[in-house]
């Protein structure tokens, strides 16, 4: 393979025009599927931090049918879990302590300026004990309030520093959504822009501002320490049904959350693989095209090669190597362009503070990516290498 | 009457003169003669670089069998200087691929370098090619893509073995034929005269022990022709190496040590060579 490079890469460069048009082929599929699949790793790759986040020990429950969890986890659905699921929660062996939540976007106004932030609502306390022990969230000024009737928040980290123009101070005063709020806490920041963008508020406050009585987004149980998390899901599982009688609901832990996740986006990603394979055999066909006319061109120079004592398998395998590389290249040109879109994206979605996406550098990937196509060029190229192999040295000479 | 030796049959005068020399092998030609007059047993006994015997070669275009060659026979000696001549159609194509190996007779027997090449497989007769015998062709016939000095090498980059030692002798060698400052181009960029010089380079690359030229001056006009049979006499003064020309110009013929003579696939005459100028003893 080595001692055929030279004359390889000498005919590509003989060849430009054509080289660049095949290699183009290879080039839009490779990127079509390493793209998809960054993208699809860096998303699965941040939920599965975001969700480690949420704490080993809590379990969630949310309004839904379990087969479609992420969307109603995405979407934020307007919760029918009522106070009275809550309670069930509570009761049910093995729960330390459980709270409703609430998250929803608020108008915010603060030194002439109006933003929209989003809120976390729930009870302060129970807030407090899971938050810090489960999510490690700090006070870093300020202190957590106490009474839920109070018109107090917490912001997060970036929500207090990058929001407005003016940096927000603990004591300073808001208006959310009309209503005057003081700023009680600023927390330290969590690592992830998400949590660090968003504001906290007490569950009783949300709903003075938003007039919804009853019913909650989602219900965070912390489970006592010693028990197994999983188990408690599943009483809770059992409870929960035999309450409402039915399983509209979706019980999960971050273990739980994870595998789902990872399930729903293996599958989207199968299917937009699946046309970026396409993609990738019509470039592959590209080669097999090129091959068969460069195999036509250069019949004599097959022949030449066969006079100076080539032998039927070193043109085999000289031609395999020649198509194979085509694919290679494609494929490595590939590989710098979906890094680069990737990393594109990633740094679009960072600016919204949509940290869902980290785009890493993954050797296997690159690696696969040259092996893989360099074996397409090879595969499409193997047909006319044959034909060149067996092209008779006398013919062949005589070709014009 | 049959000369072993030169491998065609003698009638005629020619019988007659070679039973009134009263030497066995009077009809070869005059450098035979020269070289083994006295001592016809050495010449017997010793192994040629080429010899075909009884060479038949039939192309089978389907529903015809068409005979190129009849019965050739020959025996080209090493470090001698040959053309073989006839018109076309008269099989010296084909007799030059059988001695090249690029070709396997249908029948009879030819053995190049020692080696019988009915009993080789594709492998060994690449190996017998690449190792043993230089090939220069009417069109040339350099890889485009490849530069002067590329193109040199190719011999020893098809076997891997392109090493350092290797380029100095390309370069070498490139130098020996002119185109000592026109190495890094390319084919296109060089003249007719300037590629086959390539091509000549090329095939002394591997140190060869045959030169096998087809009509190497065909694509050339008369002053480089002269230029380029020069070049091969004088490579095959100081190389000690077997050249063999495939012409149907007598006056390249003319230059070499002994003509073969081809008709409808048969040798017709080994007669000896027009010109003495050139013999190194003579």
């Amino acid at each position: 393979m080595r001692a055929y490079l030279q004359i390889i890469l000498r005919s590509f460069l003989f060849r430009k025009r054509r080289t660049f048009l095949t290699v183009l082929g290879i080039v839009i599929g490779s990127t079509l599927i390493l793209t998809l699949v960054l993208l699809g790793d860096g998303m699965e790759r941040a939920l599965a931090s975001q969700l480690q986040a949420f704490g080993g020990d809590l379990v969630f429950v949310m309004p839904g049918k379990a087969d479609d969890p992420l969307s109603g986890f995405l979407r934020g659905t307007s919760g029918d879990l009522k106070d009275e699921d809550l309670r069930r929660i509570r009761e049910t062996r093995g729960v330390e302590l459980a709270m409703g939540m609430q998250i929803k976007n608020f108008r915010v106004e603060y030194a002439g300026e109006t933003e929209v932030m989003n809120f976390s609502a729930s009870p302060w306390e129970e807030t407090r004990a899971i938050f810090e022990v489960s999510q490690g969230f700090q006070i870093e000024s300020g202190a957590w309030p106490t009474r839920d009737e109070q018109d107090l928040l917490v912001l997060g980290k970036l929500a207090a520093s990058d929001r407005f123009s003016r940096p927000i101070q603990v004591g300073e005063e808001l208006v959310v959504s009309g209503k005057r709020f003081t700023v009680a806490g600023v927390l330290k920041s969590l690592g992830n822009p998400d949590d660090d963008a968003r504001a906290y508020i007490s569950i009783d406050r949300f709903r003075a501002i938003t007039g919804e009585r009853g019913t909650v987004m989602m219900a965070v149980a912390q489970v006592e320490s010693g028990l197994d998390v999983k188990r408690v899901a599943e009483d809770l599982q059992y409870e929960l049904e035999r309450r409402r009688g039915s399983g509209d609901f979706t019980v999960f832990t971050s273990d739980s959350a994870l595998e789902i996740v990872g399930g729903v986006l293996g599958v989207v990603k199968l299917v937009l693989g699946a046309f970026a394979a396409v993609a990738l055999i019509v470039g592959g066909v590209g080669i097999m095209n090129t091959m068969f006319t460069s195999v036509l061109e250069r019949t004599r120079e097959v022949g030449i090669m066969k006079a100076l004592g080539a032998t039927d398998r070193s043109i085999l395998y000289l031609f395999l190597s020649e198509a194979g590389l085509l694919g290679a290249i494609g494929g490595a040109l590939g590989i710098l362009i979906s890094y680069g879109f990737a990393k594109v994206i990633e740094f679009a979605a960072a600016s919204r503070d949509l940290a869902i996406l980290q785009i890493d550098f993954d050797p296997v990937v690159v690696l696969g990516t040259l092996f893989f196509t360099f074996v397409i060029g090879s595969v499409f190229g193997a047909i006319p290498a044959v034909r060149a192999s067996r092209l008779h040295p006398t013919e062949a000479l005589r070709y014009e | 009457m049959y000369d072993p030796v030169c491998g065609i049959a003698i009638d005629g005068e020619a019988r007659f003169a070679s039973e009134h020399a009263g030497a066995r092998y009077a009809f070869c030609s005059r450098s035979c003669q020269d070289d083994f007059a006295s001592d016809p047993a050495r010449y017997a006994e010793m192994d040629p670089l080429i010899r075909l015997e009884q060479v038949v070669k039939t192309y089978d275009l389907g529903e015809v069998k068409v005979p190129v060659l009849r019965g050739l026979s020959m025996r080209i000696h090493h470090g001698d200087f040959i053309a073989i001549v006839g018109a076309s159609g008269s099989g010296k194509s084909t007799a030059m691929n059988i001695i090249g190996t690029l070709d396997v007779p249908t029948e009879g027997k030819a053995v190049i370098a020692g080696k019988d090449v009915m009993r080789m497989t594709e492998t060994d007769l690449a190996d017998l090619r690449n190792g043993k015998i230089g090939f220069v062709f009417q069109q040339f016939n350099l890889v485009p893509s490849l530069s002067a000095l590329e193109n040199v090498l190719l011999p020893k980059t098809l076997r891997g073995a392109a090493d350092a030692a290797a380029v100095k002798r390309a370069e070498k060698l490139l130098e020996s034929v002119g185109l000592g400052k026109r190495m890094t181009h390319r084919p296109s960029e060089l003249s007719g005269g300037e590629q086959q010089r390539v091509a000549i380079a090329r095939a002394f690359i591997n140190d060869p022990d045959l030169i096998l030229a087809d009509e190497p001056t065909g694509s050339l006009d008369s002053e480089t022709s002269g230029k380029i049979i020069d070049l091969l006499s004088d490579l095959w003064r100081t190389s000690s190496k077997t050249v063999v020309i495939i012409t149907h110009d007598p006056q390249i013929a003319a230059n070499t040590r002994r003509i073969l003579t081809m008709k409808d696939g048969r040798l017709v005459s080994n007669g000896g060579a027009a010109s003495k100028a050139i013999w190194p003893t003579a």
